[in-house]
């Protein structure tokens, strides 16, 4: 043991065992303390004499002494017995100058002097170990660990503490604290994508000012603008797309109040014709992760057609907008899919009233519709957390666009076809592989290619 | 008569001496308490929540009731004798 707790603990014990002898001798005492009254009072008995009487009170008071002095020595006991045991409960015994040192690391054994023939201790003597209360068996004792209460070993490092907690930690604990972790490096990387993307679009308002949409935005106020559109595209990471989509709106009609195509437009009357775009649309769609069949694609492309027919001239946040007055909370969904089908077409650059480039404007869009699907597939899962296409992807745009379009066009009769115009537009390749890889990340499921590139 | 007397004093002598010689063995514990009352100094003094204190406490409590009782008996000793000698 050759610990200062051990020898502590032996010197109480032997504290115990003395003043075990002395309630012996005690006991001894009262035996003949209660002879030597019974054999006065015999003789005094009868005596009316004060000073006879005296004998017999001195002795009674003799005797009342002696047993409280022998209860007083059964205190001492305990007390002593109660601090042996003690020193094996956690944060029970402290040491002046040993502030906080817990006895439990240490396993003193728990030795409490037993009572003299009965075989049981006083007190209890329980353990870390569960050795048995007011047992003597020494089997019962837990064997004594190293100490260091009276400063005898060096104490861990922090880090060896901190190690020796994480391997005490349950397994599942650990694997919640690792996958923390994994989160959070991921969300690091994540946070990276999402600054360069910020910077991107920061350098393309301020660098272009010939930017008609730039100019816009400036000419109001070309921070906030460009805060809620880099917000809008920070936003679009999130589940509150049809929010994003409103704010945009919200933001384009402030700024092209007066101006704008939209001013004029009359939103109710156009409701229910929306109302039922949404209503075909959703019938022609079916099942979001199933292939369009050619024929309900064919119609889908009449559809949209349909829509651009009513709205020519008008960007096509204008067109979110519209939908967005007949069910926000769909909206997105629908928008995303409007965009994919939408955005082969605006690969040429848009002249306008928005005026925004095709790249970038391809890339907000196929943002959208990507978060678009993630809403979706988090509507039809319950899933409180889509996959985050978008973010896996970082901020490649042609594959955001080629998942995008993969994924509402339909895997493997449309999007190849359509990617591989838009990889040749953009001057770009993209092998196989990659986009089976990307493809599988979106949708979150293997993929067996049928296409040829 | 002078008989019974006699041995009602002879029992009164012994029963002093027996007095004394009890509070004799208790007084035995007075150095003994002290020796504990060290003990527990040497072995826990100073501790936070004062079990030293307490345990010394008990121990010095016990020594002064002893001491009371090694002085009643003394007291009886003395008086059983005087009883003695008076009758």
């Amino acid at each position: 043991m050759g610990s200062g707790l051990a020898d502590v603990s032996a010197k109480l014990q032997t504290v115990v065992l003395d003043l075990q002898k002395y309630d012996q001798l005690l006991s001894d005492s009262r035996r003949a303390l209660v002879e030597l009254d019974e054999r006065i009072r015999g003789v005094l008995e009868g005596s009316a004499s004060g000073r006879q009487q005296q004998v017999g009170i001195y002795i009674e008071a003799a005797n009342k002494h002696v047993r409280s002095t022998s209860a007083s020595i059964q205190e001492a006991k305990r007390a002593a017995n109660d601090y042996i045991s003690g020193a094996v409960n956690p944060t029970t015994v402290t040491r002046s100058g040993d502030a906080t040192v817990s006895f439990s690391t240490f396993a003193v054994p728990p030795t409490p002097v037993a009572e003299p023939g009965t075989g049981t201790v006083a007190g209890s003597a329980g353990t870390d170990a569960g050795a048995a209360e007011g047992s003597t068996d020494a089997a019962a004792v837990p064997e004594a660990g190293g100490g260091k209460a009276d400063g005898g070993s060096p104490k861990p490092s922090f880090r060896e503490s901190m190690l020796q907690h994480w391997e005490n930690l349950p397994k599942t604990l650990r694997l919640k604290n690792q996958n923390q972790l994994d989160e959070a490096k991921a969300k690091k990387i994540e946070d990276k994508e999402i600054f360069n993307t910020r910077r991107d679009l920061r350098a393309h308002f301020t660098d272009n000012p010939e930017n008609a949409f730039a100019a816009k935005l400036q000419m109001r106020n070309p921070r906030n603008a460009a805060m809620h559109f880099l917000h809008t595209d920070d936003s679009l990471q999130s589940l509150s797309n049809h929010q994003t989509i409103k704010l945009l709106t919200s933001e384009l009609k402030k700024m092209e109040s007066g101006v704008s195509d939209l001013a004029g437009v009359d939103l109710a009357a156009h409701r229910t014709k929306v109302e039922g775009w949404l209503a075909r649309f959703h019938e022609l769609s079916g099942t979001p992760l199933e292939p369009y069949s050619p024929d309900s694609l064919k119609e889908l492309l009449a559809l949209t057609e349909e829509i651009k027919q009513e709205f020519p001239e008008k960007p096509k946040v204008s067109l979110a907008d519209l939908i967005l007055q007949a069910d926000p909370g769909m909206a997105a969904i629908y928008v995303g899919r409007l965009v994919g089908t939408l955005v082969s077409q605006m690969l040429t650059p848009v002249s306008g009233p928005v005026g925004i480039s095709a790249k970038v404007l391809t890339k907000t869009l196929s943002n959208t519709a990507m978060e678009a699907y993630k809403h979706r597939h988090s509507c039809l899962t319950r899933d409180k957390n889509p996959p985050p296409l978008g973010k896996l992807l970082g901020t490649n745009f042609v594959m955001q666009l080629g998942l995008a379009c993969a994924v509402e066009f339909g895997l493997n009769r449309v999007a190849i076809p359509f990617l591989r115009d838009v990889l040749e537009e953009q001057g770009k390749t993209i092998t196989k592989d990659l986009l089976v890889r990307a493809v599988q990340i979106g949708i979150r499921r293997p993929v067996t290619p049928v296409w040829e590139i | 008569m002078a008989s019974k007397l006699d041995e009602t004093k002879s029992a009164l002598v012994r029963a002093a001496d027996d007095a004394n010689k009890i509070a004799q063995e208790i007084s035995q514990l007075g150095p003994r308490f002290g020796q504990s009352v060290q003990a527990v100094q040497n072995a826990i003094e100073g501790t936070s929540r004062g079990e030293d204190k307490k345990i010394i406490g008990i121990l010095q409590d016990a020594e002064k009731k002893a001491k009371a009782a090694v002085s009643a008996l003394e007291q009886a000793a003395k008086a059983s004798k005087q009883v003695a000698n008076n009758l």
